[in-house]
């Protein structure tokens, strides 16, 4: 087992395709309360987010293939036995889902430039953009789920761990939800902003909970791993290598400790630090994943 | 107990194995590999002490489960059983995502580099199906690899690989452990594993948007009172 | 059209896979959910696999392993006359279709990018192309001129260091034309390597060759297999080890290190490299205490076993003990086993040869065997390593040669002279790294005046030469070859020769021509040399061209008449030896007196020695490779070798302070080269075994290594040379 067959283009594609998932939620959040002016923000931004992280991902993925030119026979094939052949249809629908719910979101003047689509009365429906919304969270919760599943259902006994799909797809939620907040405050460039304070109340109080899960999901996790005695536990995530320096310190510590400790404090001091508290939980979650892909296989 | 159905079997005898490396280099000029890209594979072990020592090997490839795991895995139909029992491999369909290397308990499949895409032992198909023997089991010197077409074999011979699941049978001399093979005999776990896996991501998942949901109405409420 | 078939197959694809997959296929539905209507492409169960080579076989050509003496036939297979790939033939009765991969890396080595494939002639520090002919002129020309400048003493300022000959007629071609031009230093690799035993073989019974084959072994009771590591030298025999023990035989086998054979045996006894002659006189000294040996045998058959009995008092069970590491009571009770018994057959490995003591150790083997009165018979005799050329090629060759020329002079005069500046061409045909003591004789073969290479790659023989000749592989030329179970084979031309490579046999036979004109006989192809041997040759009278082309196992000799079916097992069945009076001569002229020597430079016989290099050296093959020139250039080959790796016992590594994987030098009193350590319980502690096939210019770090003949010291027996068994001590880099 010393060859890694997924490396850190594979970390990369699953932690853009969870970012994309969780960015797409809080857009599809957003669009229910289009008519207060930080959500609205929020939501075009994030809508933006979720698509573009989507093409990393899905690029990542091409990427990663050693025939990359054959990448379109994914779509030629659906195996209902395979992960990786659902996530590659559902995230196709994502797409598509992601795509439209951008258009529903842009400024008329923006739709408009469109070629052919743009002029479709269908982008002004406002149910139909709660419909899209709300079908596309459930499709981004699979795709979400998808990134863990793909790595669960294999024979790499690290990943053979139930823990690990809910691990990953709130590791997913929270980095979209850190990303599109991020995202929307780097446009502002007004970190004091009034207008933000409502998604960032969100954010605070949403962020609060998923950090407690991920860290209770990942005690389950490494205890899950130490009962079943799984080999490269011990020796990579437990122990002080470097391995289990960016396991502990990286994934764990800024990625889920940090901001946790953020998210406890008073409402405006946490403001303060939104931006940082952004970085580190979206920034832990990629090294969570490149751990726990590494350690894995090596 | 014997096999009824007609599938072929290969039988490795652990204590005719000398390690002359035929086999892996009849299969890779038969599979038009490279250097260092073996299909199959021998491997030696050495246990006990100076004059009571052992030494022991065993040659294997592909199993072709009875439930591959790697077919399972596949996204692009790429690998298929057959009835005869073996697993084949459609190079040309092939993307080398790699998965079926995740997805094979015994790690089975290897990319290769000269392809650009994951290679793994197919029974010698072509060969077999005109009548003739797999690459490995013509050239081997001591008969260690025997080729059984029709799948009937004694059942004194029947050890690793519980008859019913594999098709690479192994009569080994030590315990299965002691040759690096996993005990028991794992099943496919792409197919055993996935309900779950998708169950224990997805309730939670679903569970968790609803109460985002419901944050998201209340902190609106909030700003209301204020 | 097809669609229909491909469903229904599908369908039986996943009943197969039983009930795990059903259940997951109603999950599949629910969670694909509205997905499921999609257009379902899947696979059809293919039966064309892409890359596979059986669907595009043009042709197939009967052939032959042109390496050990095994001769496994095999069948090439072509594709737009390019070979891809070869199989052993399933007809061939000694192998069974069975194929070592030395055999297979051919496919790779015939096309290797870094073949030579043309002439090249030293320019400088570079070499140019010319064209072969040229290259004939040339030669010729350098050997008119010595014939000139030494009219009279002329014979041996020519000599040819002769390679294991991929055919027959490329041996009996190259005598051919050399006695006829008046030459006889042909130094065949026999000289350094299995002369010993052959030549003791001849002296006592009478033949070079094997006593007997191999389809004996299933006779026989017992099989003692003396140093000889079938499973690495000829694995295709294995299976008829493993054939005799199901027949009930016990295989004993005595050797210092656990190998392959090891597990095919059913009681290893280990010993001191170097000391099974003592053994042998040892069991002998028990025989004849206990009057178990077989007396009417004794009587009739052998000359000078009182002697050879008297002579082993000395080696009382305690002694030998002492000499060779095996207990006093395994002695007896291995003595008192071999003794009474139906058979046993004692085949006897290539490096018990290679001692200083090995002519001592192979008489007290056919002592030993005389005196059980196994030597001949069904179920009887000796096997050594090599089936040994056949007696009749000695005729053929004398018949061309010039009247009064001289007898050959043994390599190592031929070595000397060349020190000497006493050598002016040399035709270079194989390693000079066989030799002991190697970088000597590379020093030596830079005295040559000119050097004619005939090889495959740019090794380190070639950057010596100052011509190069390519010579053709095995699948390019036709030849006869003589195997160890004394058969004959027919090897077919598969495709033809690259570039503008020659076959040994169309080399000598035009450089014949260039050098004799008319004089030379007409020679169109191998088959015209295989009909003149045999015409020649008493014992191959019967085995026509027509006969061995259609046989896939080979016809063993003698075979007197065209209807005879060729002699399988023992060679002497009614126990009338070759010799002259007909019975086995244990004291031949020459031989010395009965008893057993340490081999020279071993740390044991002599304390000088053993104050500086206290360790015993050995070396020995691997599976994979085939000596040190050509299939280091595999690259199949090479992934198997690690290198210049050392087998020390851990004990033994403990005293040296060296460690697992570690880079350390050998030292001998000659030299020393780079190994790394490979720890392993499976050797006799004080002793380190080295795989002796590396070679510095090999491409592939696998195979790249030092020659370990470089640190060999220059000790002979009374015919070849000595390998194993020398001190040497451990260092750190």
């Amino acid at each position: 087992m010393s060859e890694v067959t997924w490396g850190t283009v594979i970390a990369l594609a699953l932690w853009f395709i969870g970012v994309s998932s969780g960015a797409y939620r809080l857009s599809a959040l957003a669009s229910r309360k289009k008519e207060d002016p930080g959500w609205a923000k929020v939501g075009l931004t994030s809508a933006f987010l979720a698509l573009i992280t989507l093409a990393a991902g899905m690029g990542f993925l091409v990427l990663d293939l050693r025939q990359k030119f054959r990448f379109w026979y994914l779509l030629l094939n659906l195996n209902p036995e395979s992960p990786m052949s659902i996530g590659v249809w559902f995230l196709s629908i994502f797409g598509i889902l992601c795509l439209c719910h951008l258009i529903f979101w842009m400024p008329e003047p923006w739709r408009k430039r469109l070629p052919l689509i743009g002029g479709w009365s269908i982008w002004n429906n406002w149910r139909i953009h709660g419909y899209v919304a709300k079908f596309g969270m459930y499709v981004a919760i699979v795709v979400a789920v998808y990134t863990g599943v793909l790595l669960a259902a294999t024979s790499i006994p690290l990943w053979r761990n139930f823990f690990l799909p809910p691990l990953i797809f709130f590791s997913a939620l929270a980095c979209g939800l850190t990303c599109g907040t991020l995202a929307t405050m780097s446009l502002t460039r007004k970190i004091g902003d009034k207008t933000l304070f409502l998604p960032l109340r969100f954010l605070q109080s949403s962020l609060r909970p998923t950090l407690v899960i991920m860290l209770a999901l990942t005690g389950g996790f490494l205890i899950l791993a130490l009962v079943q005695s799984v080999t490269g536990v011990k020796t990579h995530l437990i122990s002080l290598g470097w391995m289990g320096f960016l396991w502990w310190g990286g994934a764990i510590g800024v990625g889920m400790i940090w901001p946790l400790i953020n998210s406890f404090r008073a409402e405006k001091s946490f403001q303060a630090r939104a931006q940082l508290t952004c970085w580190i939980t979206f920034i832990g979650g990629l090294v969570l994943r490149w751990v726990l892909l590494y350690a894995g296989q090596i | 107990m014997s096999r009824e159905k007609k599938e072929r079997l290969i039988v490795f005898y652990a204590d005719r194995c000398i390690q002359c490396h035929s086999c892996e280099v009849a299969c890779q000029l038969e599979n038009n590999t490279p250097a260092g890209i073996r299909l199959r594979r021998v491997r030696n072990f050495e246990k006990g002490r100076f004059p009571e020592v052992k030494k022991f090997y065993i040659s294997s490839a592909c199993f072709h489960c009875n439930s591959p795991a790697c077919a399972s895995a596949c996204a692009v139909g790429a690998l298929v059983k057959r009835s005869d029992g073996t697993v084949n491999h459609l190079q040309h369909r092939c993307i080398g995502c790699g998965y079926c290397i995740q997805a094979c308990p015994f790690k089975v499949p290897q990319f290769n580099p000269a392809q650009n895409i994951m290679r793994k032992c197919s029974f010698c198909t072509q060969r077999i199906d005109r009548g003739r023997l797999p690459a490995c089991v013509a050239k081997c010197t001591t008969k260690a690899l025997v080729y059984h077409p029709e799948g009937k074999i004694p059942i004194e011979l029947q050890d690793y690989g519980e008859i019913e699941n594999l098709h690479m049978i192994y009569k080994l001399v030590h315990k299965a452990e002691e040759y690096g093979l996993p005990v028991p005999v794992p099943l496919n776990t792409t197919t055993e594993n996935q309900l779950w896996m998708w169950l224990a991501g997805l309730l939670p998942a679903i569970g968790m948007t609803f109460v985002l949901i419901r944050m998201a109405q209340k902190i609106e409420g909030d700003k209301g009172d204020e | 059209m097809g669609k229909k078939k491909s469903l229904s197959s599908e369908e039986e694809k996943r009943k197969v896979r039983g009930i795990s997959r059903r259940r997951f296929l109603k999950i599949g539905a629910i969670s694909a959910g509205s997905l499921a209507s999609l257009p379902l492409m899947n696979s059809e169960t293919s039966h064309a696999l892409d890359a596979s080579i059986e669907s595009r076989i043009d042709r197939e050509v009967n052939s032959c392993c042109p390496f050990c003496q095994g001769r496994c036939t095999t069948i090439v297979q072509i594709r737009n006359d390019r070979v891809v790939n070869v199989y052993g033939n399933s007809d061939n009765k000694w192998t069974d279709g069975a194929m070592c991969p030395k055999g297979q890396s051919l496919v790779e080595l015939t096309y290797s990018p870094r073949r030579l494939l043309h002439p090249l002639i030293r320019d400088g520090k570079s070499w140019k192309r010319i064209p072969y002919g040229e290259a004939l002129n040339l030669l010729a020309q350098k050997i008119q001129k010595i014939k000139e400048n030494y009219p009279k003493d002329y014979a041996h300022r020519l000599a040819l260091f002769t390679p294991l000959w991929d055919c027959h007629e490329a041996e009996l071609t190259a005598h051919m034309t050399l006695y006829m031009a008046g030459f006889p230093d042909l130094c065949p690799p026999g000289d350094v390597c299995i002369g010993n035993l052959a030549t003791t073989l001849r002296l006592c019974l009478g033949e070079m060759t094997s006593p007997t084959t191999i389809n004996e072994l299933e006779k026989a009771e017992y099989i003692l297999l003396v140093g000889a590591n079938i499973a690495v030298t000829y694995p295709i025999y294995v299976q008829w080890i493993r054939k005799a023990r199901e027949k009930g035989a016990k295989v004993i086998y005595l050797d210092f290190r656990t190998t392959p054979t090891s597990g095919q045996t059913d009681e290893q006894v280990i010993l001191r490299p170097g000391t099974d002659g003592a053994l042998f006189l040892g069991m002998i000294a028990v025989l004849v205490r206990e009057r178990l040996f077989d007396q009417r045998f004794v009587k009739q058959h052998v000359n000078g076993f009182k002697e050879v009995a008297s002579a082993c008092k000395e080696y009382t069970p305690e002694r030998t003990s002492e000499i060779t590491g095996v207990p006093a009571e395994k002695v007896v009770s291995l003595a008192r086993m071999l003794a009474r018994n139906r058979g046993t057959i004692i085949w006897i490995g290539g490096a018990i040869s290679r001692y200083t003591n090995a002519m001592q150790t192979v008489r007290a083997i056919i002592a030993f065997a005389a005196a059980t009165g196994h030597l001949a018979g069904p179920g009887k005799g000796i096997i050594p390593f090599q089936g040994g050329k056949p007696p009749a090629s000695k005729d053929f060759e004398k018949r061309f040669k010039v009247p009064g020329l001289d007898e050959r002079l043994h390599v190592r005069k031929v070595i000397y002279n060349m020190e000497q500046g006493d050598v002016d061409v040399l035709i270079l045909s194989s390693s000079y790294r066989r030799y002991p003591d190697a970088n000597r004789v590379k020093e030596a073969i830079q005295k040559v005046g000119f050097v004619v290479y005939r090889g495959f790659f740019m090794d380190e023989e070639a950057e010596m030469a100052h011509l190069i000749i390519p010579s053709t592989m095995a699948f390019e030329s036709a030849g006869s070859m003589y195997g160890a179970q004394r058969q004959v084979v027919w090897r077919n031309k598969a495709i033809e020769p690259l570039g503008e490579t020659i076959p040994d046999w169309k080399f000598y036979t035009d450089l014949g021509r260039k050098l004799l004109g008319e004089k030379y006989p007409t020679v169109n192809g191998p088959e015209d040399i295989y009909e003149l041997h045999r015409s020649l040759t008493p014992s191959w009278k019967g085995l026509t061209l027509e006969r061995l082309k259609k046989s896939p196992t080979g016809i063993s000799w003698p075979c007197p008449a065209e209807d005879h079916p060729g002699t399988l097992g023992s060679l002497y069945p009614d126990n009338q030896f070759a010799t002259p009076d007909k019975k086995v001569n244990l004291l031949p002229k020459g031989l010395g007196p009965v008893q057993w020597t340490e081999p020279k430079g071993s740390p044991s016989g002599d304390v000088n020695i053993r104050k500086d290099f206290s360790l015993i050296f050995t070396q020995g093959k691997v599976a994979e490779q085939w000596h040190q020139t050509l299939t280091n250039w595999s690259a199949y080959m090479g992934q198997f070798g690690g290198g210049n790796l050392v087998w020390i016992h851990p004990k033994t590594a403990a005293e040296h302070g060296v460690a697992n994987g570690e880079w350390i030098y050998i030292e001998t009193q000659v030299g020393k080269i780079k190994a790394r350590v490979h720890l392993t319980e499976g050797i006799l502690p004080g002793v380190v075994w080295t795989p002796s096939s590396l070679y510095p210019q090999s491409p592939f770090t696998g195979n790249r290594g030092m020659s370990t003949n470089a640190i060999t010291p220059n000790y002979w027996d009374k015919v070849a040379a000595q390998f194993n068994g020398f001190g040497c001590r451990l260092k750190k880099v």
